[in-house]
């Protein structure tokens, strides 16, 4: 059940990216499927209901969890230059300021 | 699993879907940050409190970057961008501050060996298991971790640099804050400072390290640069911060070429005794340095650039558009 709802997260993620038109909006859906695949990981380290859980996920959730920052960062840059240059976050929208 | 996890879990995929389909986008981010809340008890309920406590303040992070991405349109529709992101800043600090009590959970039972942390050529002669495996197996993709910092940093400060005709001086980034947030920012912002510094020097004996002090002092020092930084003084301090960011990659190679030659290991503590710390201290020393610094200048180069295009926000109201 734990690992399904991580891959509905995933792909509800991944289906806001292709979808949607508006950059922060894909931004916020690349970050959820990041988790999802975050919460997969950290959910393998802890699987078989030990109390503490194996090292090497954990590692590999937590430099996810940094590399996923820098990211949603760099997507934000970028959104905040097409704003600049189009007045929108509508990538469909290829207007630009005179 | 148990099953308030999967209920915090449901709530978080829920609060997700509905934060990429919100009709605003300050509803969507507000949402999202609703969601990140969630899934850090996902991580608390998995007894991670390492993780989660890393978690939370990247999702701080998150919420001020989606802030500073869309903070001029929710500056003229709603409220003051800056006075909202410091509010959740100082919340999320709060609960860093709680969750930092948690740290204490072993994240790996004891007598569990996965990495030769043990040796005298470990890194990390240490009990935080995860910090060991990223200094010692893991060395190398940690030094590719941080490089993936500065440069996306680097990037942003590049991309989003001020032009040599700007404003001289730009008006404070937040005029009139209200006073409750200025006084939570105020008594929360020194304490994060303080644990943030303490999780870096500790990190050889307790959970967290310097990757997790490294975000907490970032954090920490976002939410004061929201509460009573000025505009000028923000880019300024950027590009300064991307030398820091680089001086600790350099630190971290210095270190680990130092291993190399030693004892023909990367990052090989090859100053380590029964009772010295070797080059442990150096090595937190540089992951701290990229990692905090990386991560303000990335946030300050966000902020600056959207209080210096803010000027002209009267100018053309119609221009933003809701999506």
């Amino acid at each position: 059940m734990f690992y399904m709802l991580c891959m509905i997260l995933f792909i509800a993620g991944l289906f806001g990216v292709l979808i949607q038109r508006n950059i922060v909006r894909m931004l916020i859906s690349l970050a959820a499927a990041q988790s999802g695949v975050t919460l997969f990981l950290l959910g393998l380290a802890f699987r078989g209901g030990a109390a503490s859980g194996d090292a090497v996920p954990q590692t590999m959730a937590l430099m996810s969890l940094f590399i996923g920052v820098c990211t949603i960062g760099s997507g934000a840059a970028i959104a905040i230059r097409i704003h600049h240059a189009t007045g929108s976050y509508d990538l469909s929208d290829t207007r630009t300021k005179d | 699993m148990p099953v308030h996890v999967i209920v915090f879990l449901l709530l978080s995929l829920i609060a997700a879907i509905m934060a990429a389909w919100a009709r605003e986008l300050t509803a969507g981010i507000i949402l999202f940050a609703l969601s990140a809340l969630f899934r850090s008890a996902v991580v608390l309920g998995l007894a991670s409190a390492d993780v989660a406590f890393v978690q939370i303040i990247l999702e701080m992070l998150l919420f001020a970057i989606y802030i500073c991405a869309c903070g001029r349109q929710i500056q003229q529709r709603y409220i003051s961008a800056p006075r909202s992101a410091s509010a959740a800043g100082a919340l999320a600090l709060l609960f860093v501050l709680v969750v930092s009590g948690l740290r204490g959970i072993e994240t790996v039972p004891a007598g569990r060996t996965i990495v030769a942390a043990e040796t005298a050529s470990s890194a990390v002669p240490a009990k935080n298991v995860v910090i060991k495996m990223l200094l010692d197996d893991r060395a190398f993709d940690t030094l590719g971790l941080m490089c993936v910092i500065a440069a996306a940093s680097a990037g942003v400060v590049a991309l989003l640099r001020r032009r040599r005709d700007a404003d001289p001086e730009p008006p404070s980034m937040s005029p009139g804050i209200g006073t409750p947030i200025s006084v939570a920012v105020r008594w929360v912002v020194p304490f994060a400072l303080l644990i943030g510094i303490y999780t870096v020097s500790a990190s050889h004996r307790e959970p967290g390290g310097a990757f997790a002090g490294g975000a907490l002092v970032s954090a920490a020092l976002i939410t004061s640069l929201a509460a009573n930084g000025r505009q000028g003084f923000v880019a300024a301090a950027a590009p300064v911060l991307l030398l820091f960011s680089s001086i600790g990659i350099f630190l971290f190679l210095l270190v680990g070429m130092g291993g190399i030659l030693a004892s023909k290991e990367f990052l090989a503590n090859f100053l380590a005794t029964q009772d010295r710390l070797g080059t442990m201290p150096y090595v937190a020393l540089a992951v701290f340095l990229t990692i905090a610094a990386g991560w303000t200048a990335l946030i300050f180069a966000l902020a600056s650039f959207k209080s210096h295009s803010a000027s002209d926000a009267e100018d053309q109201p119609n221009e933003t558009r809701a999506a």
